[in-house]
């Protein structure tokens, strides 16, 4: 570890932060070694820079900074959020996904929160609009989740048809919505609640609108229904089931899409997909759900799909547009075209990476950097660690 | 066309009930072909013959389903043709009256076949009483009953190729009163009429007090600028 500085002792930079290299670290979804052998230090040496005990030496900041790809002031500066007021995002499987990837999309999570309490400041959101809920994840019945289901969509005045355009529907009503690539298979989508507000992120690598509807709405049942619960190896498959029972009552209202199943071929249950922007699957297990389809004849339905390929790919998957969060982007372009704010100040405020930025509020990318002369980074160099 | 009658049919099924019906035509037709492809002698050459028929079974069974769950605000009854022993499906909506009818192109007129049988109702009205011609507004306001098809027609494979509402001439071949209802369900991709409507996030989205306020004296400084 040369040149590095113990914390308190002369050190060239006491002020980094250590939380926020490992914030840094985490958000490039890299383990400490995997981190260590870019900066070329040992695992040990990173686990003191990111819990205070030594900071990093310039040389090596330097390749922090290259590393991380984030801005000086990134390690800096304190985050007015904290940690306390957030929940544990609520993921589908806690054993198929890495912790790498989980502790990478917790802090794409907490950037979107930050960019979110930086618009704030100067412009007004849509505020968090649910209905007071009473609910027991652990004696609750499938019956008041349907209820709870069906007073959200009065509240939020969607009537008991389809749904569809679910993106500007839930942002209207306060959710804040990232859709990202998240380059994790086990992943399609994740939620918390941070600083009193409702957030989603969800994969732009899932492209079927009716798969979009679906996994918005299953992180939707963990807004309204798991808020402030903690979840763990063991509660997690009920909190799931929970999930998913609300999304297809809140998506397929149980007074009105029975009546409209009258057939249980695949063929018609393709043009109640093509009507209620739900996926055949989804509806067949909402069919179960209901008892409108006994066993075998879910059974039956389940072969026809494999027999046909379509339980991967279904048919219409592409058919419906995809509707972009506009929340994150409306505000950050009103406050620059406006000149309340130049392009430069929101880099400077919110102390990222203006590809991140970008990424997280939905911008295109170049927005921030457009015309701009980039800055120099050197490339990380590979070496051993002197302390391995 | 007459705008009087236009307007008269077009009250009795106004537009927000075209989606659920054309979506009734179209359910009903999925549901026959279902029928037809998953019973092998209806599926053989010669029952294929009959796939006509049974699509128009399949189109007026959904329909009166529809009116009966309430999404389609209609009263339906399956009545006896006046000829033979076929049925077909009383629709009405106020004074008017509906029956459905397949052709061949969505502003043709129905033919009249043993099952596809059609009733004018022949609006008789003395158009010369005490020597003066009467208005039509009159005459319409006068006629106990008006007719309507709904007529639809589909494709090989099953896929609609029209829905239309139209109100015949008693006499010609020709419609007093018509409308194309296909175009608001017929493209899948189109978001369903009777979907919520999609609310717009920026109508909430607005800058601060004290922002507006710094923008709005800043407007001020240069309108006083350029006034000076």
């Amino acid at each position: 570890m040369l040149g590095d500085n113990p914390a308190g002792r002369g050190s060239a930079l006491p002020k980094v932060i250590p939380e926020r290299i490992r914030e840094a670290r985490e958000a490039r979804g890299l383990t400490a070694e995997g981190f260590g052998e870019l900066l070329g230090v040992s695992r040990a040496a990173v686990a003191l820079y990111e819990t205070g005990q030594v900071g990093p030496s310039p040389d090596v900041f330097t390749r922090i900074l290259a590393v991380t790809e984030q801005p000086v002031g990134f390690f800096f500066n304190q985050r007015r959020r904290k940690a306390e007021s957030a929940q544990q995002p609520f993921w589908r499987s806690l054993k198929r996904m890495e912790q790498a990837a989980r502790a990478r999309i917790t802090r794409r999570l907490e950037w979107a929160c930050d960019i979110v309490d930086y618009i704030e400041a100067f412009i007004e959101l849509p505020k968090a609009n649910f209905p007071p809920v009473e609910w027991d994840h652990e004696q609750g019945k499938d019956d008041e989740i349907e209820v709870i289901a069906l007073k959200l969509r009065d509240l939020w005045g969607l009537g008991r048809g389809p749904i569809a355009d679910l993106v500007s529907v839930l942002e209207y009503n306060g959710v804040v919505l990232v859709r990202e690539t998240v380059a994790c298979d086990d992943m399609d989508a994740v939620s918390r609640w941070q600083m009193g507000r409702p957030f989603i992120l969800y994969s732009a690598e899932v492209e079927s609108g009716p798969r979009v509807n679906f996994n918005l709405a299953h992180e939707l049942a963990h807004i309204v229904l798991h808020g402030g619960v903690e979840v763990t190896s063991d509660n997690l498959p009920r909190l799931e089931r929970q999930a998913n029972r609300f999304a297809g009552a809140f998506l397929l209202p149980r007074d009105t899409f029975p009546l409209e199943v009258v057939s249980t071929s695949l063929t018609y249950f393709k043009t109640l997909k093509e009507r209620w922007r739900v996926a055949i699957a989804a509806m067949i297990y909402r069919c179960k759900d209901l008892a409108i389809l006994n066993e075998s004849q879910v059974k039956y339905l389940w072969r026809q799909m494999n027999a046909q390929g379509i339980r991967q790919r279904e048919p219409l998957d592409d058919a419906f547009g995809h509707v972009a969060p506009t929340m994150l982007r409306t505000s950050l372009e009103m406050l620059v075209s406006h000149g309340v704010q130049s392009k430069e100040d929101v880099e400077r405020a919110i102390h990222l990476n203006p590809a991140d930025i970008e990424s997280l509020g939905g911008i295109d990318p170049g927005w921030l950097t457009a015309g701009k002369v980039i800055a120099f980074k050197p490339k990380p160099r590979l070496r051993i660690s002197d302390s391995a | 066309m007459i705008p009087e009658l236009q307007q008269r049919m077009l009250a009795a099924f106004p537009d927000a009930t075209w989606g659920p019906l054309v979506r009734g035509v179209r359910e009903g037709i999925t549901l026959a072909d279902d029928v037809v492809r998953n019973t092998p002698m209806l599926a053989s050459l010669l029952g294929r013959d009959l796939k006509g028929q049974i699509r128009r079974v399949g189109v007026l069974y959904r329909l009166q389903q529809l009116c009966t769950s309430g999404e389609l605000p209609f009263a339906a009854e399956a009545t006896k043709m006046p000829v033979g022993a076929w049925h077909w499906l009383d629709i009405r909506s106020g004074n008017v009256l509906a029956h459905v009818a397949r052709t061949e192109t969505a502003d043709a007129m129905p033919q009249d076949t043993t099952n596809r049988q059609i009733k004018y109702v022949k609006n008789q009205y003395d158009l010369y009483e005490d020597g003066k011609v009467v208005p039509i507004s009159h005459v319409i306001a006068e006629a106990k009953e008006f007719y309507c098809f709904l007529t639809f027609g589909t494709d090989r494979k099953g896929g609609l190729t029209h829905a239309s509402l139209g109100m015949p001439s008693s006499e010609n071949d020709e419609w007093l009163a018509f409308a194309k209802l296909e175009r608001r369900a017929q493209a899948g991709t189109a978001a369903p009429a009777d979907a919520a409507t999609a609310p717009n996030p920026k109508d909430k989205i607005r800058f601060r007090e004290h922002v507006q306020e710094m923008l709005a004296d800043k407007q001020n400084e240069a309108d006083d600028e350029r006034s000076a």
